[in-house]
C-alpha cells in the first residue's frame, strides 16, 4: 500500500536567462511505514523532490506531474489544504538547523507550535505536551531547554529540536532533508538514534534525503539513487550495498573512502544543459551508442529497479 | 567571470537596467535630471530676470504665471532660480558629509586598533548631537548664510556614512589582492587610496543620494526659520517670505505651495533613485568595475 | 559586563562633550562674551553690561568659569533671559511638556502605523497594494515637515475650518486640548510613520528570505501566520535602534510643526528667540534637546537588550 506516490515529476527553475532542469520525470513509490533513503550528490535534485512534496519551492519554479498522498494530488491542492497537511500529516525537517529555528523564540514554544496551529491548543498545554514528547525522545535537562533559545545550543541539539517539532503531531510521513549535514560525529549519532526511534515507534514513513551512506545503511529499508534529476536505481538496503547494479551507483560506491576514494571520471553535469539520452552516459565506462540517443526505461530486475540499457 | 570591456556608457545603461526592475526609480531619475536641467539653465528658462520688479501681490495671470511676491518679483522666476540654491546646498552638504565619512571610515576600517576605537567613539558622540539646533545656534552668532548651513551640517552628517564604509573596508582588507599588495611592500596609504578606496566608493552612492535629499529638507527648514540668505532665495526661503509677508493670510497659495511641491518632488525623485540602488549595491560594484582601470587587477576571490 | 561599561562610558562622554560644547561656543564666537551669554537685549545699556559681566563671573579665569558652569548645570541653572524676563530653565521646562506630548504621541502612533503597513508592504512586495502604500509613504517621507504642516493648516484649518488655527488650547479642558492637538499630531505622525514604514519594509524584505519563515511554513503555518507570529517580531528589532537614532530628527520636525501651528511649545520659543537674538534661551534649548536625544538613545538601548534574547544573555 503506497503512502506517497510520485508520478512523472519534473521541476524546472528559471534563473535569469537559463533554465535549470532540476528534476526530470521522476516516479517514486513510498510505502507506508517504510524508510526510503533518497541519495545522490549535491545538486542532483533530491532536496527539490522533498520540497515539491510539501510545495515549499520558490515562486519561479514550474512543476509538472503528480504527487499522490491519500488519494489526493498534492500538486493540485489549494494553499489552504496544504497548510493543513504540512506539519500535521507530512512533516519536513529542513537542513541547517541553526537557521531554521527562529532565533528570538524559545525552543519549547517552537516545538509546541504545530499543536497550537493545527489543534488550536492553548500554549501552556501545548508546551507541556511537547515536554512529554521530548522526554520520550530522551532529551535531558528539559526544564532549562524548554525555556532556552537556539543560539545557546549546538547544531546537533537544534537538529533534534527540529525533528521533535516535526513529530509532535504524529504525521504519516516525515521527510528528513540532510539531517546529519554539517554535524560532528557525536551529534550525528544522536540524530541517527532519534530517526531510528521514529521508525520503531510510530510506524510513520520516513523519506530520508541524504548523501550520508552510513546513515542510510543503518536505518533505510530501501535506497533510491539519483543522478542529474533522475532516479537511476531503487533497491532494498542489503541488496544495494552488497551489489549496486547501475554503473553510477557502482562508481559512487567506489568513490567512498573505505573503497579507495576512486573518483568518478568526467565533469559533473551542468543542470542547465543536461545530456540527451541517459544522463550518466558521458561518464559511463559501459556506455553504448543507444545511451546517447534514448533515455533508458526503468527495468525491474530481481525486485529492484534500474534505469540502464545494460539490464534490458 | 567574463571581463567586460570598460565603457562608461555601459555603466549608465546598467543602471537603467537595474532601475527598470523598479520603474518608479527610472521615473525618479528622469525627474531629477529635469530639476538639474532647470537649475543649470535657469537663465534661459526663467521668463524674467531675478531682480526685475513688477506690481506686488499679483495673482497668477498670463504675464506672471505664478503671480508676484511682496517685492514685486515674478514668482515663477524666483522658483526657477531657487532650484539652483536648493540643489547646490543639498549636493555640497552631501559631498562634504560623505567625503568626510569616506575618509574616516577608510582610516578606521583599515588601521583598526586604537585609531578605530577612538574614531568610532567620536562617531557615536557626533551621532547624538542634535544637528538643526546646533546650526541654529551657529547661525545666530555668526552671520546666517548657506555656507554656514553646508559647513555645519556637513561636519555633523558624516556619521551615517562612516559605518557603511568601515564595514566594507573590513570586508575588503582580507581579500587576496590587498594582502598581496601589502606583502609587495606598498605603503599603507597608497593601498588605502588606490586599491581600497575605489571599491568602497560604490557602497556610498545610495547613502550620498539620501544625504542630498535630507540636506535639502534640512536647508528648506532652516531657511524657513530665516537662517538662509535673503539675497538668493532657495525654495525654503520663498516659503518663509510667503509666510512672513502675508502670503498665507492673503490666501496666495501660488506663492508657497509651488516651492514646497518642488522640494517634495525633488526629494522624492532622489529617494526613488536610491531605492533600487540600495538593493543591488554589490551588483553595482561588479557593473562599474569596467569604469576604472585599476579594477581589472581585482579578481573575485 | 564589559559591554555595559563601554556603553555607559560612551553615553557619559557624549553628555560631557555636548555640555562642554555649550560652554565653549558662546565664548569662542565673535563679539563680546557677555552679550553672547546674555542675549542682544542687554546690548543697549553700557552700565548694565558691566554689572552682568561681573555677575556671570566672566572676569575670572577660564578654568574656574568652566567649573562654575558645571556647578550651575548640575543644579539645572541655565541662565536668565532678558528678553523674556525669566529664568531660562523655567521657560524651557514650562514649554517642554507640550513638545514632549506632541513628540511622544507621534512617536508611538508612528511606530505602530509604520510597522504595521511597512511589514505588509515588505511581506507582499510585488502586490499592487504594497506598491501603492510604498509610494504613499515615500511621498510623506519626502515632504518637509514644516511644509506638510502648512498644507494641513491650509486645508483643514483655513479652508475647511474644521480644526483651530493656533495654539495648544483655548479653554484648557481635555476635549479642547485634544481638538487642538489633532492636526499637529497627525502631521508629525505621518512623518514618523513614513520613516518607520521604510525601515520596517526593508527589514521584512531581509527577514523573509531567511530559513525560519520557511520552516514555519513547513510546520503548517499559513502565510499570514508566518508574518504575524514570526517575521514581524524579528523584523521589528532594528526598528527600536533606528527610532532612537532618528529621535533628534523627529524632535526637530516637531519644533517646526509647532511653529507653523503657533503652539506654545519649544518651537515657538526658539523661533522668537532667534528673532530677538536671545542667546541663553537658544543655548539652553540646545542642551535640553541634546539631553533628550541621549535619553532616548539610552532608553532604546535598554529596551533592545531586554527584547532580544541574544543580547540579554550576554550580560
Amino acid at each position: 500500500m503506497s503512502c506517497l506516490h510520485i508520478k512523472n515529476l519534473s521541476v524546472q527553475f528559471k534563473t535569469g536567462r537559463d533554465t535549470v532542469f532540476a528534476v526530470d520525470r521522476v516516479s517514486l513509490d513510498h510505502t507506508g511505514g517504510e524508510t526510503l533513503a533518497l541519495m545522490g550528490e549535491t545538486g542532483c535534485g533530491k532536496s527539490v523532490i522533498a520540497n515539491s512534496i510539501v510545495r515549499l519551492l520558490p515562486e519561479n519554479t514550474s512543476i509538472k506531474g503528480e504527487i499522490f498522498f491519500k488519494g489526493r494530488d498534492l500538486l493540485k491542492a489549494s494553499e489552504r489544504e496544504l497548510n493543513q497537511i504540512r506539519g500535521q500529516e507530512i512533516a519536513i525537517v529542513l537542513q541547517n538547523p541553526g537557521l531554521a529555528l527562529n532565533p528570538i523564540k524559545k525552543l519549547g514554544k517552537q516545538i509546541a507550535e504545530p499543536l497550537v496551529i493545527h489543534k488550536k491548543m492553548p500554549w501552556k498545554q501545548a508546551v507541556s505536551q511537547a515536554e512529554q514528547m521530548m522526554n520520550q525522545l530522551r532529551f535531558t535537562g528539559l526544564k532549562e531547554k524548554i525555556k532556552a533559545y537556539p543560539f545557546q545550543f549546538s547544531g546537533g541539539m537544534n537538529q533534534r529540536v527540529i525533528i521533535a517539532s516535526s513529530m509532535v503531531l504524529d504525521p504519516r510521513v516525515i521527510i528528513a532533508d540532510e539531517p546529519t549535514k554539517g554535524l560532528d560525529m557525536e551529534a550525528r549519532k544522536e540524530v541517527m538514534r532519534e530517526l531510528a526511534d521514529i521508525k520503531k515507534r510510530k510506524g510513520s514513513s520516513l523519506l530520508l534525503i541524504t548523501h550520508d551512506f552510513d546513515l542510510s545503511r543503518e536505518i533505510a529499508d530501501r535506497i533510491a539513487i539519483m543522478y542529474a534529476g533522475e532516479i537511476m536505481e531503487i533497491a532494498q538496503n542489503k541488496k544495494y550495498f552488497k551489489e549496486p547494479l547501475h554503473p553510477y551507483a557502482r562508481a559512487l560506491m567506489q568513490s567512498l573512502p573505505e573503497n579507495g576514494f576512486k573518483p568518478i571520471p568526467g565533469p559533473p553535469v551542468a543542470m542547465t544543459d543536461p545530456p540527451r539520452g541517459c544522463k550518466f552516459h558521458p561518464r559511463c565506462p559501459f556506455r553504448i551508442k543507444k545511451c546517447a540517443g534514448e533515455r533508458p526505461p526503468e527495468i525491474t530486475i530481481n525486485g529492484r529497479q534500474v534505469r540502464c540499457f545494460l539490464y534490458a | 567571470m567574463k571581463q567586460k570591456a570598460p565603457s562608461r556608457f555601459k555603466g549608465l545603461m546598467k543602471f537603467d537596467q537595474e532601475a527598470g526592475r523598479f520603474p518608479a526609480s527610472r521615473a525618479g531619475m528622469i525627474v531629477f535630471m529635469i530639476f538639474l536641467f532647470i537649475a543649470l539653465f535657469a537663465g534661459i528658462l526663467a521668463p524674467y530676470g531675478p531682480n526685475e520688479r513688477f506690481a506686488p501681490f499679483e495673482s497668477p495671470s498670463h504675464s506672471h504665471f505664478l503671480g508676484t511676491n511682496d517685492m514685486g518679483h515674478d514668482i515663477l522666476t524666483e522658483l526657477i532660480y531657487g532650484s539652483r540654491v536648493s540643489l547646490l546646498v543639498g549636493i555640497l552638504t552631501a559631498c562634504l558629509a560623505t567625503g568626510l565619512g569616506l575618509v574616516i571610515g577608510l582610516v578606521s576600517g583599515y588601521f583598526r586598533g586604537i585609531t578605530d576605537e577612538v574614531l568610532m567613539a567620536v562617531t557615536d558622540i557626533f551621532l547624538m548631537i542634535p544637528r538643526i539646533p546646533l546650526v541654529i545656534i551657529c547661525a545666530v552668532f555668526l552671520r546666517s548664510s548657506y555656507w554656514l548651513i553646508i559647513l555645519v551640517l556637513g561636519l555633523l552628517w558624516w556619521t551615517t556614512t562612516v559605518r557603511i564604509v568601515r564595514s566594507k573596508v573590513l570586508q575588503i582588507r582580507e581579500m587576496g589582492f590587498i594582502v598581496s599588495a601589502e606583502t609587495l611592500g606598498f605603503s599603507k596609504f597608497h593601498i588605502l587610496f588606490s586599491e581600497i578606496l575605489p571599491n568602497t566608493v560604490f557602497v556610498i552612492i545610495p547613502k550620498f543620494m539620501l544625504t542630498v535629499a535630507s540636506a535639502m529638507i534640512a536647508e528648506a527648514s532652516l531657511s524657513f526659520l530665516g537662517l538662509g540668505d535673503p539675497s538668493s532665495k532657495s525654495w525654503g526661503m520663498m516659503i518663509r517670505y510667503a509666510f512672513e509677508r502675508g502670503g498665507f493670510i492673503r490666501d496666495m497659495w501660488w506663492w508657497y505651495i509651488p516651492p514646497g511641491l518642488c522640494i517634495t518632488v525633488c526629494v522624492l525623485s532622489i529617494v526613488l533613485m536610491s531605492f533600487s540602488l540600495e538593493n543591488s549595491v554589490d551588483r553595482f560594484t561588479d557593473i562599474f568595475r569596467g569604469l576604472i582601470p585599476s579594477f581589472t587587477r581585482m579578481r573575485r576571490d | 559586563m564589559p559591554v555595559f561599561y563601554k556603553k555607559a562610558l560612551r553615553y557619559a562622554l557624549t553628555l560631557i562633550t555636548i555640555i562642554s560644547l555649550n560652554f565653549f561656543i558662546p565664548r569662542l564666537m565673535p563679539g563680546d562674551p557677555v552679550i553672547n551669554l546674555a542675549g542682544e537685549e542687554i546690548s543697549f545699556n553700557e552700565d548694565q553690561i558691566e554689572i552682568i559681566r561681573k555677575e556671570m563671573g566672566l572676569t575670572k579665569p577660564l578654568g574656574l568659569q568652566y567649573l562654575n558652569y558645571w556647578k550651575d548645570i548640575l543644579q539645572l541653572k541655565l541662565g536668565y533671559s532678558y528678553h523674556f524676563h525669566q529664568e531660562v530653565s523655567r521657560l524651557l521646562f514650562g514649554r517642554m511638556q507640550w513638545t514632549l506630548l506632541l513628540v511622544g504621541l507621534s512617536v508611538v502612533f508612528g511606530a505602530f502605523i509604520g510597522a504595521f503597513f511597512g511589514s505588509r508592504a515588505g511581506w507582499r512586495s510585488g502586490r499592487f497594494g504594497s506598491r501603492l502604500s510604498t509610494s504613499l509613504f515615500l511621498f510623506f517621507y519626502s515632504v518637509p515637515p514644516f511644509f506638510m504642516a502648512i498644507l494641513f493648516l491650509y486645508f483643514f484649518a483655513f479652508k475647511l475650518g474644521i480644526f483651530p488655527l493656533k495654539g495648544y488650547y483655548r479653554t484648557g479642558t481635555l476635549p479642547d486640548i485634544i481638538w487642538h492637538l489633532v492636526l499637529p499630531v497627525l502631521v508629525l505622525t505621518l512623518f514618523t510613520s513614513a520613516r518607520n514604514f521604510v525601515i520596517m519594509r526593508g527589514s521584512v524584505l531581509q527577514e523573509k528570505n531567511r530559513l525560519y519563515p520557511l520552516f514555519a511554513r513547513a510546520k503548517g503555518l499559513s502565510d499570514k501566520q508566518v508574518l504575524n507570529r514570526h517575521v514581524f517580531w524579528n523584523a521589528s528589532l532594528p526598528l527600536i535602534t533606528l527610532i532612537a537614532l532618528d529621535f533628534g530628527f523627529i524632535f526637530s520636525g516637531a519644533l517646526f510643526i509647532e511653529i507653523v501651528f503657533s503652539m506654545n511649545g519649544m518651537g515657538t520659543l526658539i523661533y522668537d528667540s532667534i528673532k530677538a537674538l536671545d542667546y541663553p534661551v537658544l543655548q539652553g534649548a540646545f542642551l535640553v534637546i541634546a539631553l533628550m536625544v541621549v535619553s532616548a538613545n539610552i532608553l532604546a538601548d535598554i529596551t533592545y537588550s531586554l527584547v532580544d534574547p541574544r543580547v540579554r544573555h550576554q550580560r
